[in-house]
Formats: structure tokens, C-alpha cells, sequence
């Protein structure tokens, strides 16, 4: 039985109760409650009725910079983020008059690459009223909001994308580079061997780790690689051990550069898949 | 056919049984929190904790619980004295002691009323601490001077009504003029206590930016945001209206119930009472609303767009049906006074009744109507998509406060209709002052709904910006120049049948406790609106909520707490006025002629 089922029954209890005591109790208060009743378990029933849609939290979109190969997959990034998390489109169209705010039909065209990052850091910097060359110069009360503060907040890399988009939905050259697109702090290139590393782990820290195994007296790692991220782990292996452990001190002087590449491999492929040793 | 339960001393053991029932629901509430709160997991010591969780019912649903019965209990407290003062002061102006009376019977309510909004505030402070600290150490850092100011109100404000309640048989005659000034006082400071959290509540919702000085000027700031005083001022007017209603359902139950024909004058005159400010407080209060939505628009376009095109779309469809029945409850009650109270009316007033009711369920039926249909794919097939050919010209803006403005003009009409019933003007400008009343309406009428039709062919902001705009100023310019001329025609009309009280029937009763419950209903429903509109944040694109609890809950889970509250709510001001009544409960001596209740027919006299 689904939630809104469950609450259509508890509902259509309420409702029943209700009637009964209608009718056949006779004292007045009773009879009061029970109308109340009746009208509260119909409004739920009703708003029960209606389409359920509840609002969650934004999906976080990744932007994975290793997927864009030119300008092209830029822009269909950029295009993504316009209609989604940049909710450009709940305001602006493209190729009608009937939005808020103005349309943004070969806009990319009309402005340089600079006026529009401007446009979406600094909306307030050059108000340009009569964007339209016709006319009276027109009046948008809707205030453009900075695109990269709070409540959208969008990243360089997201903004980029998107004036890439609005060039090239206007039939324009995308002047931004795949090249000027930042590499997360995150974003790390998984180098090593995954086998060799899982000779180093056996070697150097299989007498106190597990991965996914409960083992008295060792720490399962599965937990700990969930929370990491990769340059975290490195850290975490190198230079910032536990505070008071003395097991990886030197570890940055013991391993080879390649081992511990090899290391991180296995490691991240064990987070990736989640399974046990 | 009702026998034995129409003694007074039975009917006053189930109310007891009822209200015993409130006080139980209340301990279990108060009593899970902590419970559940033992039971959270907790993080080791000193750590900073950012949420914590009540296993079961879960943090977000025991703070909706309690700050909504807090929210209702405050409303209910600065609505009904607001209620009872203008009583106080209609008593001075007409010298009808029966106004005093009225106006005393209710601030008696507010001891106790007082006790248990204070009790719902330091439970839901408590919670909203342990539950939401990081959220709470915020708004501290920001809103600090404004909690000192907010406990320095609280003082003031108890010391007033201690005043006020305590002199009112000592500041009677000569000093009457020092107690209405106290009640005006009482209600300077209950105006502070609500608009200083008010600003709490809306800076969550329209943050400003906050800059590095005075704890003073911080706290200034954040409070001067932008939706801070349409929210006052929609409040401020809903009291009025919760305080009316409310006054009207105790009424309507206490007229069900008594079997004394003095009580039963007495209440269903209390009722209509209730019912006019109640009335009167509603007409006004869409253009309140009105205007904070335009604030929240203007605020923040993505805000607006998600309350009135977003998800809660289908949330105004509700809300309009609860105003629906809300204005059709006040005028079925209008009639029912004109039909029952005025004998001889019935044959004049029954078209003119039977044409609003179909006004009336007309623009409902609009105003309900939606914007895009629930339909299935070959149903949308066949009318070109989820719009209906002709039902999805009802579903826009520009129908629909169209059809509100009618229906408030609607209403308006049956309030003017009921006032001048059972009278004879003998003004001898009196034809001409009806004929401009006349015109006025029609002209009214026929604008709002021109400027209606010629809103779809227009661009939404010149709709938005001038057509409702003017709308909603005919209106105001209605009710402000044929009220004025109505009091004055009345002021020398002779009465040619006299109003008749206690013999409505009992669907007046119950229309009255449904016009309250209607209320609350909206109430709850708006709140659930404003929270949710700030979608996953706690303060608007300032804090973003983490918690797990960071979505909106869909209509239907979010109607059962809606209809949960108001349960637990009326239960509560069931309690509260039996508790006020234990004071003063008239033991009558001497035998006196017992009816059966009203509505059950004729049955045996039981005598004690």
C-alpha cells in the first residue's frame, strides 16, 4: 500500500466515523466533532486526489570536465545547466515574447562574450532597457539575479558553458575554449594499476585495514573511502595520518611514487564497486 | 428526535470528556518531544551538531505540529481581543450592554489563552534549539536585539492585560474612556509581538543582505526585508477574520446546544456578531494577499513561479476551494438571518438569494478550476494537451481575480441586503441614494469583468500591473462609498419588522463552525505555502537546509498534518473555553422553562 492509499483509507475513515456518529448519536458536542471530522478527512481526501508532486532538493549536476571533448559537447553542457540548474528558462525564452524577461533568440549573436558573463555576474553593472532597437525603451521589472551567488550559484566553468550554449543557439562561433575549462580540485586521473595495488595494500597495510570485512582489531576501510575524496585519501595516507598514529608516518619516503599510484588505483576501484576483498 | 441529552449538566460532562481529551493530546505532544529527543543519536560532546532527529515522528513534522498550534494559539489570541475591544467600544458608541457583555465574555478568554500560546512558544523554542542549531545560531547572531525587544513586549504586554482584564467592572461609567485606551495599548503591544517575528519568519523566506555592523543595525536590516510588511499587514487582517469566525463557532455550538430560550437569544445574536467581523475582516484580506505575492514576485521571480506555477500550483486550486466555501458559509448564513430572523421576507429576498448562490458557485467553479488537467495520455491526445479547449480559458490569472473580486462584491451584497432588511428608508433622498448605490455595483461589476476578458489579450505584466491592480481598487472604492451611504439611509429608516432572535434553524449553527474550520483549514494551508516555497533552504539562497528532511512534502501527506492541526487546534480552543467558563458558569435557581435543542423538535420538558 502506497503512503497516499494508506492516507485515502485513514481518510475515508474519518469520513465514516464521522457520518455515524451523524447519525445515530444525539449529543450535540459529539455531533460537532463528528461534522469537524467529516470536513477535515474531505479536504485530505480531496488534496489527496490532486497530483502529488513534492519538491526535492536539486539533483547536484556533474560537471565532468574529462567528457568534453570540443566546443560542441560544451555547449550541450551548457544547455543542460540554462534549462536546469541555472533556471534561466523559468524566466527567459528563446525565440518567443511571451517570457518575464527578455528573449534570448540570437543574444549571442547581439553581445560579446564579456558583456554577457558580465550580464550574469554583474546584471545591475549596464542595465540595457532598450535591448530591442524599436521603440520606447522597455521596462523588465523582474531584476536579473547574480547568477553565481546564492540561490543558483553557478561555478565559472557553469557559466562558461552556458554563454558557449547561448553562441552557439545563435548561430554564432563559440569563442570559449574547451581548454579554459578548470579542472575541479576533485577530478583526478586514476594512473596506477589496480592489481599492483593490491600487492601494496596486502604488504604494507593488510595488518591493520580491512576493505569491507569486519576483523577484530582492524579498521575496515569501506567507510572511510566513502567519505574521501581522492586527493583526501592522499592526504589522508601521506601526510595527514590519524592524530597520534604512528603507522604512516615515513609512508611518503617508503613508497614508490608508482606503488602508491598503484595504491590509490586499487583503493578507489574498491570505493567504486564497493565490494569486499 | 433528541431526549435525554438535552440537560444542561449532561451536555457540559461531554464537553468536559472533550476537553479532558485536548489536554491529554497536548501532554502526549509535550511529553514525545523530549521522549523522542532521548531516543536521538547524538553526536560525541562538543562537536558542532547541525541537526538533530525525534525517531518516529521526525524532527520536521513535530516542529510543523507545534509551531503551527503556536501560530493558530497567536493568532487566536491577538484576533479575538482585536474582536472584543471593537465590541467594547460598538457597546460605548450604541450604549447596548450586551456588546460590554460580549466584549468582557471574550477577553475572559484570554488568561488562559495567553498560558497556553506562551506554553506552545517556549516548546517550540526549545525544539527549534535542539532540533536546528545551526539554523537557530543564525538567526541569534542576526536577530539577537530583536529577541530582547520581543521578551520586553511580552512584559508590557502582560501588565496591560492584567489591567485591562482585572478593571473592567472597576473602569466602568467616568473611566471607561482609561479602559478602552487600555485595550488600545493591549493591542499596540500585541501588534509588536506579532510583527517582530514576523520578521523572523520573513527574512527566511526574503533575506536581505547582511554587512558587518551593530548588532543593532544587523538585526534593523534583516528585519526591514521585503515581505515583512505584507505579511504584517495579511496577518494582522486574518486575526481579525480568525478571531471573528471563531467567535461565531463558539456561537453556533453553544446555540446547538442550549435548551434556554434567553441563551439561545443570546448566542445566535453572539453568532451573527461573529460572523460580520468575521465578514467584514475577509473582504479585505485577498488584496493583502495580493499584495505579498506581488512582493514575493518582485523579491524573487523563481519564488513566485514556484508557488503559483511550480509544484504548489495545485495547492491555490485547494485554496480557493476553502475560500469558496468560506464565502458561500458567510452568505448561506446571511440568508439564513434575512430568511429566519425577519419573518414575512421569504417571498422578497428568495430570487435575489438564489441569484448570488448561482454567482457565487459560477465563480467557484472558476476559480477551482485548473490550469492544466489531470488527464490521461489519450485524453490529452484528444484536446492538444493537458489544457481543456474551454475549461483552460477558466484556469488563467486574469479569470481568476476576476471572479474573486465578483465574489467578494457577491458577498458585500448580502451583507448590505441582511443590513437593510426588515427596514424602511425615510430619508427623502433615499431612491436616488439606492439608484447610485445601484449603479455603483453594476458599473463595478461590469468593469472588473470587461477589464478580466481584455487581461488575456494583453502582456501579464500590464495584467499584473494595471488590470488587477484597478480590479481590485473598484472594489475598495465599492465597499468604502456604499457602506458609508447604506449607514447613513439606516441611520433614519424606520424598522418595519422586527428582528426575531434565537429561531435559526441548526444548519446556522453548523455553517458557522464550518465558516471557522474553513479558517484554520487556510491558515495551515498558506503556511505549508510559505514554508515551502523557500524549497530546500532554511533562509533563502543564504543557508541551504541539509538535514534530511530537505524537501516539501506533496499535498496529499501535507493536507492530513493540515487537517491533524486544525483538529488538534479546535480541540484546544474547545478547552480553553471550558476552562474559561468554570469561572463564571451561571447556576440558575429558580425553574425556568426548558427547550428541547435546536433542530431535535418537540420533546418532553426535563426539569431538574
Amino acid at each position: 500500500m502506497t503512503e497516499v492509499q494508506l492516507l485515502q483509507v485513514i481518510g475515508l475513515t474519518v469520513v465514516g466515523v464521522g457520518a455515524s456518529l451523524l447519525l445515530f448519536v444525539k449529543a450535540r458536542f459529539i455531533r460537532v466533532v463528528a461534522f469537524v471530522s467529516m470536513v477535515l478527512g474531505a479536504f485530505s481526501l480531496v488534496a489527496l486526489g490532486v497530483p502529488q508532486m513534492a519538491s526535492l532538493p536539486p539533483a547536484v549536476e556533474k560537471f565532468d570536465v574529462a567528457s568534453i571533448k570540443d566546443k560542441k559537447d560544451l555547449a550541450a553542457i551548457g544547455q543542460k545547466i540554462f534549462f536546469g540548474k541555472g533556471q534561466c528558462a523559468l524566466c527567459h525564452t528563446i525565440g518567443s515574447s511571451e517570457g518575464r524577461c527578455p528573449d534570448l533568440k540570437g543574444v549571442g549573436a547581439k553581445l560579446t562574450r564579456q558583456f554577457l558573463y558580465e550580464s550574469l555576474t554583474q546584471p545591475q553593472a549596464y542595465v540595457y532597457m532598450d535591448y530591442q532597437h524599436v521603440g520606447p525603451p522597455k521596462f523588465f521589472p523582474a531584476k536579473m539575479p547574480y547568477i553565481n551567488k546564492k540561490p543558483i550559484g553557478l561555478n565559472k566553468n557553469e557559466i562558461y558553458a552556458v554563454i558557449a550554449f547561448l553562441q552557439s543557439m545563435s548561430g554564432e562561433e563559440i569563442t570559449v575554449d574547451p581548454s579554459e575549462i578548470e579542472a575541479p580540485y576533485d577530478v583526478v586521473l586514476v594512473i596506477g594499476d589496480k592489481a599492483g595495488g593490491q600487492k601494496v595494500f596486502r604488504a604494507l597495510c593488510a595488518k591493520c585495514h580491512t576493505v569491507g570485512v569486519a576483523e577484530k582489531g582492524k579498521t575496515d576501510l569501506l567507510p572511510v573511502l566513502g567519505r574521501q575524496t581522492d586527493p583526501g585519501l592522499r592526504r589522508l595516507v601521506l601526510s595527514e595520518p590519524k592524530l597520534g598514529s604512528k603507522d604512516h608516518q615515513g609512508f611518503d619516503r617508503k613508497l614508490a611514487l608508482k606503488d602508491f599510484d598503484d595504491l590509490m588505483a586499487y583503493l578507489m576501484d574498491a570505493k567504486a564497486t564497493a565490494k569486499p576483498l | 428526535m433528541e431526549h435525554r441529552n438535552s440537560h444542561p449538566r449532561e451536555m457540559r460532562r461531554s464537553e468536559r470528556v472533550w476537553a479532558y481529551a485536548a489536554l491529554l493530546v497536548m501532554l502526549v505532544l509535550v511529553l514525545a518531544a523530549p521522549l523522542g529527543l532521548a531516543m536521538a543519536q547524538e553526536a560525541p560532546a562538543g562537536a558542532a551538531v547541525e541537526y538533530r532527529d525525534v525517531p518516529g515522528i521526525g524532527s520536521r513534522n513535530l516542529i510543523w505540529i507545534v509551531a503551527q498550534q503556536h501560530l493558530l494559539l497567536a493568532g487566536f489570541v491577538l484576533g479575538v481581543p482585536i474582536f472584543a475591544w471593537v465590541c467594547e467600544i460598538v457597546g460605548v458608541r450604541t450604549k447596548d450592554p450586551r456588546y460590554d457583555k460580549l466584549a468582557k465574555e471574550f477577553t475572559k478568554l484570554l488568561t488562559s489563552a495567553y498560558a497556553t500560546t506562551a506554553l506552545f512558544g517556549g516548546i517550540l523554542l526549545f525544539l527549534l534549539i535542539g532540533l536546528y542549531p545551526k539554523l537557530m545560531n543564525y538567526l541569534t547572531d542576526v536577530f539577537f536585539p530583536s529577541f530582547l525587544v520581543y521578551s520586553a513586549l511580552f512584559l508590557l504586554e502582560t501588565a496591560t492585560l492584567y489591567l485591562y482584564w482585572y478593571g473592567w467592572d472597576a473602569m466602568q461609567g467616568r473611566k471607561k474612556g482609561m479602559h478602552l485606551f487600555l485595550g488600545f495599548l493591549l493591542h499596540v503591544f500585541a501588534l509588536f509581538i506579532m510583527i517582530v517575528p514576523n520578521s523572523w519568519a520573513t527574512f527566511q523566506t526574503s533575506p536581505v543582505v547582511i554587512t558587518e555592523s551593530s548588532m543593532w543595525a544587523k538585526a534593523w536590516a534583516a528585519t526591514w526585508n521585503p515581505t515583512w510588511w505584507p505579511l504584517n499587514v495579511h496577518r494582522l487582517i486574518a486575526n481579525v477574520v480568525l478571531g471573528g469566525f471563531l467567535c461565531g463557532a463558539y456561537a453556533g455550538l453553544k446555540y446547538l446546544m442550549t435548551t434556554s430560550q434567553e441563551e439561545r437569544v443570546h448566542y445566535d445574536w453572539m453568532g451573527y456578531v461573529g460572523n460580520f467581523i468575521g465578514v467584514f475582516g475577509m473582504l479585505p484580506l485577498p488584496f493583502a494577499g495580493y499584495w505579498l505575492m506581488r512582493e514575493v514576485y518582485q523579491y524573487n521571480q523563481q519564488m513566485g513561479i514556484t508557488l503559483m506555477g511550480g509544484f504548489l500550483s495545485w495547492l491555490f486550486i485547494l485554496q480557493a476551494m476553502l475560500i469558496g466555501i468560506l464565502f458561500l458559509g458567510a452568505n448561506y448564513y446571511f440568508w439564513l438571518g434575512i430568511m429566519y430572523r425577519i419573518p414575512g421576507s421569504e417571498p422578497k429576498y428568495r430570487r435575489p438569494i438564489l441569484i448570488m448562490l448561482v454567482i457565487l458557485l459560477v465563480c467557484l467553479g472558476i476559480w477551482m478550476t485548473p490550469h492544466s488537467l489531470v488527464a490521461s495520455l489519450e485524453e490529452a491526445r484528444k484536446m492538444g494537451g493537458t489544457h481543456h479547449p474551454l475549461l483552460g480559458v477558466f484556469g488563467v490569472m486574469s479569470a481568476k481575480m476576476t471572479v474573486a473580486n465578483l465574489m467578494i462584491l457577491v458577498t458585500f451584497m448580502s451583507f448590505i441586503m441582511y443590513w437593510r432588511a426588515g427596514k424602511q428608508e425615510t430619508a427623502a433622498w433615499a431612491k436616488a441614494a439606492k439608484a447610485v448605490m445601484g449603479v455603483i455595483l453594476g458599473l463595478a461589476a461590469i468593469v472588473i469583468v470587461v477589464l478580466g476578458v481584455w487581461g488575456y489579450f494583453v502582456p501579464a505584466i500590464t495584467r499584473i500591473d494595471k488590470f488587477s491592480t484597478t480590479q481590485v481598487l473598484i472594489v475598495l472604492f465599492v465597499l468604502l462609498t456604499v457602506t458609508p451611504l447604506t449607514g447613513l439611509l439606516m441611520k433614519s429608516a424606520k424598522t418595519t419588522t422586527e428582528m426575531v432572535w434565537g429561531v435559526m434553524p441548526a444548519r446556522a449553527g453548523y455553517a458557522l463552525v464550518l465558516n471557522a474550520v474553513m479558517v484554520i483549514l487556510l491558515m495551515t494551508l498558506m503556511g505549508y505555502a510559505r514554508s515551502s516555497s523557500r524549497v530546500h533552504w532554511h533562509i533563502y539562497g543564504v543557508m541551504q537546509d541539509t538535514s534530511p528532511y530537505a524537501y516539501s512534502p506533496a499535498l496529499g501527506y501535507a493536507a492530513a498534518f493540515m487537517s491533524l492541526n486544525t483538529f488538534l487546534f479546535c480541540l484546544m480552543v474547545a478547552f480553553i473555553f471550558w476552562v474559561a467558563s468554570l469561572g463564571g458558569e451561571k447556576k440558575p435557581q429558580q425553574k425556568e422553562t426548558r427547550l428541547p435543542v435546536v433542530g431535535a423538535g418537540p420533546v418532553p420538558v426535563v426539569r431538574q
